[in-house]
């Protein structure tokens, strides 16, 4: 694997716009049709957002070919920050609570 | 001497733990605390969304929908032009190099008009950052705040590629200056594969 990284980084480059495009069109699609009532489409859509993020880390940022101590240090923190934030997110539903539509 | 060995041997690296150059972990870095400023928009974004009663979704698939999918095209084919100009640089292959910046910053350039015309068509209907014909005020204000953060981020990179297009044709630039850019330009392109569905996705109006 790392042996054809060497030998053709280009043509995974390529594969990888190629699968990221195809994600880019299937949420397009699911957003077009419908397909989920929000709540479950925007998990779908984060899920692919993830995906994505995640190939666009590792192949184009070369994050995978890091040494491991740089992932460690970058990514942990991110989520961790990021999942606090979600914390705050219960006093969004206030206003449904108190009945006010 | 003994010192270095010593650390050396206890935990690998010692004097540069994480292998990588001073100004790819600064970068690194920054991405770092970039990506928390656009998260934490993005989740008071929908913060906002999920306490209004009235917040609107208002974009219908033709003209917004359809150019912003454009606009992630563009993004996405500089996105794997960046990618090809590390991997010339890296060949040591100047004119490679500066010839797949220059794409990656024409793609830059057509996100940029495109989402500016996409503005101006909201703006058109009424929408501004405090005000919208559809409902709650924050629509406008988080639209506005997001997407202009991001054209910002796009606009300051394609002038950061053209600084780094120049020096490495002039030789001033050297493999790593060109994949510090790419990092940027990648994570420019990653945090819209966010913005285009929590806010041109979810925001689709009803047929």
């Amino acid at each position: 694997m790392e042996n054809a990284r060497q030998n053709h980084p280009n043509r995974i480059y390529t594969w990888i716009w190629v699968y990221l495009l195809a994600l880019t069109g299937i949420e397009l699609v699911l957003a077009y049709r419908r397909v989920f009532p929000p709540g479950e489409m925007l998990l779908v859509l984060m899920l692919l957002s993830i995906v994505k993020a995640g190939m666009i880390m590792n192949w184009f940022m070369h994050l995978g070919s890091e040494r491991f101590t740089l992932v460690l240090t970058l990514l942990p923190p991110l989520i961790l920050v990021l999942s606090l934030l979600f914390g705050l997110f219960p006093d969004a539903f206030r206003l449904f609570e108190l009945g006010a539509h | 001497m003994t010192n270095n060995t010593l650390a050396s041997r206890q935990w690998n690296g010692g004097v540069s733990p994480y292998g990588v150059g001073d100004k790819k972990l600064g970068m690194w870095l920054f991405l770092v605390s970039d990506s928390l400023t656009f998260g934490a928009l993005l989740i008071s974004t929908m913060y906002a969304r999920t306490a209004s009663h009235d917040w609107p979704a208002p974009l219908p698939m033709w003209p917004s929908i359809a150019f912003a999918s454009f606009m992630t095209f563009c993004l996405l084919t500089s996105s794997l032009t960046m990618a090809l100009a590390v991997a010339a640089s890296k060949r040591g292959d100047r004119a490679g190099t500066v010839k797949y910046i220059v794409f990656t910053m024409l793609g830059g350039a057509a996100f940029i008009v495109l989402h500016a015309r996409e503005w101006m068509h909201l703006i058109a209907e009424g929408v501004r950052p405090w005000s919208n014909p559809w409902g709650s005020p924050l629509f406008g204000a988080s639209f506005f705040g997001l997407t202009g953060l991001h054209m910002f981020h796009v606009f300051s990179g394609v002038i950061y590629l053209g600084i780094v297009a120049l020096g490495t044709g002039r030789g001033r630039r050297t493999h790593e200056d060109v994949e510090i850019c790419g990092l940027y330009w990648h994570f420019v392109d990653l945090v819209w594969m966010f913005i285009f569905p929590l806010i041109y996705l979810m925001s689709v109006a009803p047929k």
